[in-house]
């Protein structure tokens, strides 16, 4: 019974407390550090960029290379599938 | 080539966000039907048009035109290719405007380049190939003729379709007498013969005074209402089956009575003068008879195409 009275009455003044109420300048405050973190990740990036962009032209350079052949080599095979059924054998 | 950027997943690492090329999609489709729907990620729709491509379409009309008339075949074998140009050509197209709406696609787990590689050497390189080998040889294989050996009834120049699905425990034909086969050269092994079965094993098989005779019997003969200056021609009929045959001119022929061994087979030529056949290379294995000429696709001479002949069904002459 002196347990349950004492629940209630912690129970009852959480109830009567106030919810929490962020600061007036909470937003400017949150844009603020957003603008801060992409400036220092944008002058980490500006230092790498050159090395990445080469890297990356390369690798598209080759997966253009891949497509190109591959499509060369797999329009050989659906062409020969398809017209070479006709391809006819010499019979004396 | 890609745009990417990372997608934060609570419990697994995040994936790519990457724009799909119309272009490349088109190109993978386009060297293999259905690569492109797989790049586009695209899983259950890949495997389907592949298989409609591969197997639904030439090797399926090639199985059908064997069960049904000789006379079909031509046109069965054209409707198997346009099937597969039209899939083709679908499978190119849905793939390119399939790319073009996935601006912002997330990456499946599955696409890798190692998949792709493992997928085009798989399906191009070793399947097609294979079920083209598969079909011309036990299904449906075209021949052509440089030589006059069996004129009157097949001539040089003449395409045709011969059943291959023939002479075998399992095949859809047995070998009659009168059949146009295609038989491997006993001189040359790498090269076929056309001629006509004439006697089967067991039978005795004579030619007197350009006469047939089977088992003792003469063929009947009867006057061919095709004419040439050089040539005799006459109809030969043995049994319910009647075909042409032609010599020169005042030109006699015979051959001594022989019995057609077991196992084997007795061939002539429809130009008796003319023709490599069992009176000279001897009687031919049954195992060396592969298939059962059906029907002209195509025919030209030097004067050009001869339209009439297109479409000739080789099975009842």
């Amino acid at each position: 019974m002196n347990k349950d009275m004492k629940n209630e009455q912690k129970i009852q003044s959480l109830l009567e407390s106030d919810l929490l109420q962020a600061p007036a300048d909470f937003s400017d405050r949150v844009l603020r550090e957003i603008e801060r973190q992409t400036q220092s990740s944008g002058a980490d990036d500006s230092r790498h960029e050159p090395d990445e962009d080469s890297a990356t032209h390369m690798i598209e350079w080759w997966q253009w290379l891949a497509v190109a052949g591959g499509s060369l080599v797999g329009m050989t095979q659906v062409t020969r599938y398809i017209f070479g059924f006709w391809l006819s054998a010499a019979v004396g | 080539m890609k745009n990417t950027t990372s997608v934060p997943n609570d419990n697994q690492p995040p994936r790519q966000r990457v724009r799909r090329s119309p272009l490349i999609a088109a190109l993978m489709s386009a060297s293999l039907p259905g690569f492109g729907q797989l790049y586009n990620g695209q899983l259950n729709k890949a495997a389907w048009i592949f298989v409609i491509f591969a197997s639904l379409t030439i090797p399926v009309s090639a199985a059908i035109a064997l069960w049904l008339p000789a006379p079909l075949t031509v046109p069965l074998q054209l409707l198997g290719g346009i099937l597969a140009i039209s899939v083709w050509l679908y499978a190119i197209i849905n793939a390119w405007i399939t790319a073009r709406h996935r601006d912002n696609y997330t990456l499946r787990p599955w696409q890798t380049s190692g998949l792709y590689a493992v997928v085009f050497i798989i399906c191009n390189l070793i399947t097609m190939p294979l079920l083209t080998i598969s079909v011309r040889t036990h299904l449906v294989q075209p021949f052509t003729t440089p030589s006059n050996s069996m004129s009157p009834t097949v001539l040089a120049g003449d395409y045709l379709f011969a059943n291959m699905s023939y002479n075998c425990p399992y095949c859809l034909a047995k070998v009659n007498r009168g059949d146009i086969a295609i038989l491997i050269n006993p001189n040359k092994r790498n090269f076929f013969y056309i001629k006509r079965v004439i006697g089967l094993p067991g039978d005795s098989i004579e030619i007197s005074n350009n006469q047939l005779l089977i088992n003792g019997e003469s063929a009947q003969y009867d006057t061919s209402d095709q004419q040439h200056e050089n040539f005799d021609r006459v109809k030969e009929q043995s049994g319910n089956r009647q075909w042409e045959v032609q010599w020169q001119t005042d030109k006699t022929e015979d051959f001594p009575a022989t019995i057609v061994e077991p196992g084997h087979v007795f061939v002539l030529g429809d130009n008796r003068d003319a023709s490599n056949d069992s009176r000279l290379i001897g009687q031919i294995p049954l195992s060396d008879i592969k298939g059962l000429a059906r029907q002209i696709w195509f025919s030209r001479s030097k004067e050009g195409i001869r339209w009439d002949r297109i479409g000739l069904d080789l099975t009842t002459r």
